[in-house]
């Protein structure tokens, strides 16, 4: 029923991204576009300033590579590595890119997983489209 | 891939039910059960005084019926009409039904209601199951 599917992954995420993936899978209409999005924190411009020239775009690289590796399975998913504030990044990229569908897990739900993670929550609370919370 | 997917209807005018019956569907594994739920706000006993005898069981009949046209063309649907507080009450009853999926319609946040309506946003943060928000 979406024709242009969102699956934030976190960059510390568990090996399993099955049950987003799964949930995508159901919600997709024939042809749907799936996105796999990470988000690579941006690191403040004093402590940048200490690291390699090169560390930013390399750490993105391989963040890259490392997802591309955990969909090699899945020929319908398209990778993609943005740098920025994870809630904000993901809900810029929704709405810029017309997706109509974000589904993602309730990270690190905490105390007796009762709250909603903070990138999730704001996610659901911001977005323009539907939202798929995974418990 | 979901078995126990509870939908609450609000019959409120900009909600969509139709896509979240779609929804339900489309994530509903092999012998899913979907149920539509409504929520009768209770009316505060120096209101009811003033209203006409037999206007709650009206009430009750009114969407029982409503629900009932919804539930026509779905194949292990079940229809609940509880009373109570509309949050709270879907979180119990997806508690002790032992719900895997709430499929909830919101509207898009605009200018004035910039965040979730409240009973949507009450329960993607405290349902123990996967919740769907739909605008």
């Amino acid at each position: 029923m979406y024709k242009n599917i969102l699956v934030p992954i976190a960059a510390d995420h568990e090996p399993s991204t099955a049950g987003v993936l799964n949930v995508a899978r159901a919600l997709a209409t024939e042809g749907a576009k799936i996105t796999a999005l990470t988000v690579v924190e941006t690191i403040p411009g004093y402590v940048e300033a200490h690291l390699p020239a090169d560390r930013m775009a390399q750490t993105k690289r391989e963040i890259e590579a490392g997802l591309k590796q955990d969909f090699a399975g899945a020929q319908d998913v398209t990778v993609k590595v943005v740098e920025g504030h994870p809630a904000r990044s993901i809900l810029d990229y929704a709405d810029s890119e017309g997706v109509d569908c974000i589904v993602m897990a309730s990270h690190r739900p905490g105390i007796s997983d009762y709250f909603l993670g903070s990138t999730a929550s704001r996610v659901v609370r911001r977005a323009q489209c539907a939202v798929h919370v995974l418990r | 891939m979901y078995t126990n997917i509870l939908v609450p209807v609000s019959f409120e005018g900009e909600r969509d039910t139709v896509a979240a019956i779609e929804a339900a569907k489309a994530m509903a594994g092999d012998g899913a059960t979907i149920t539509l739920l409504h929520v009768i706000e209770q009316i505060p006993a120096y209101a009811l005084t003033q209203a006409s005898p037999g206007y709650l069981e009206q009430a009750r009949r009114a969407v029982e019926a409503g629900l009932d046209k919804l539930a026509k063309d779905l194949p292990n649907v079940r229809t609940v009409v509880i009373e109570g507080h509309a949050a709270r009450a879907v979180l119990e009853y997806a508690n002790e039904r032992a719900v895997d999926c709430i499929i909830i319609a919101s509207h898009r946040p605009g200018l004035q209601d910039y965040f979730l309506g409240s009973t949507a946003s009450h329960v993607v943060r405290h349902a123990r199951c996967s919740v769907h928000v739909l605008r």
